[in-house]
């Protein structure tokens, strides 16, 4: 494994990380200051897209770890024509994060078909009374509904509306048709919303 | 328009307005240490790196070496050829 080279390298001319990007690969062997301001700036996205597809908190940090690992040695790999820094670390991201979660499941798919959407009633959080007595930020509750939405409709509602991806993007990386992609995102959506709706209401 | 594309456009929302659109800047903190542990990764896998690059390449250039010693003692004129180059040399 080999530091990325200093190859000829073309930027989008609006990508915010043009100057970093160029100085992390002209950078010598072992200099990664440039490198780690990409990872100060990103970071936080990162982890939040690990935390919430993969629901694994405790895994998160190691999971972006490993993202941005492989982003620093697929360097040499990113030519930026046709997207920029951050739309390229979104799919090593995303690709890394759906690998993980057919793994933990032992499946050589994401369960995204096996959904029952008739079901979600029984899966709705309850409210509690210790819940509602805690004063949670709107942050949290946003951490908590996406914790309590299944798998079949969290991952495709956070790939199109926490990563912006188009319907056919989303399709693509889980191998869904695209009716069936808008459809879970649309259900996705409502979910979300209700239960948002229902814990914002508790906690107030 | 068919009823299933009328049920497909109904399905694409454009704006889908809060709080869905609070996704969109939807962070997590990290730990300090993050930078630390992707930066101590990074130099870890790099060593390991060059040193399977050192270790494959080692034992050819050693023979190489040897070949040119052994070949140098052979040379009953006292000249020898060295493979890499070509030359001459005494």
């Amino acid at each position: 494994m080999s530091h990325p080279p200093n190859g000829p390298f073309e930027f989008s001319g609006a990508d915010p990380d043009l100057e970093l990007l160029r100085e992390a690969r002209q950078a010598p062997e072992g200099d990664l200051r440039a490198f780690e301001q990409l990872v100060l700036r990103y970071q936080r996205r990162v982890v939040a897209n690990c935390r919430y597809i993969t629901r694994e908190p405790n895994n998160a940090e190691d999971l972006a770890q490993e993202v941005l690992v492989k982003a620093y040695f697929g360097l040499h790999g990113f030519e930026g024509k046709s997207s920029s820094f951050v739309d390229w670390l979104q799919r090593i991201k995303i690709g890394h994060c759906l690998r993980h979660v057919k793994k933990q499941a032992g499946r050589s798919y994401v369960g995204i078909e096996e959904a029952d959407v008739d079901e979600f009633d029984q899966l709705k959080v309850r409210v509690t009374a210790e819940t509602m007595a805690e004063q949670i930020s709107d942050h949290q509750l946003i951490g908590r509904v996406l914790d309590s939405i299944p798998s079949t409709l969290r991952i495709p509602l956070l790939l199109c509306d926490m990563d912006e991806l188009s319907y056919e993007e989303v399709a693509q990386f889980l191998g869904l048709s695209l009716s069936a992609t808008k459809m879970r995102i649309k259900r996705g959506r409502e979910v979300f919303r209700e239960r948002y709706q229902k814990m914002r209401t508790a906690v107030a | 328009m068919s009823p299933e594309d009328a049920e497909m456009r109904d399905d694409e929302e454009i704006d889908p307005g809060e709080p869905i659109a609070a996704l969109a800047k939807f962070e997590h903190d990290t730990s300090s240490r993050l930078v630390v542990r992707v930066r101590q990764t990074i130099q870890r896998r790099t060593t390991v790196g060059q040193l399977t690059t050192f270790s494959a390449e080692m034992p050819l250039a050693v023979l190489r070496e040897l070949w040119v010693i052994l070949v140098g003692q052979l040379d009953p004129t006292g000249m020898r050829k060295d493979p890499r180059h070509g030359a001459e040399t005494s």
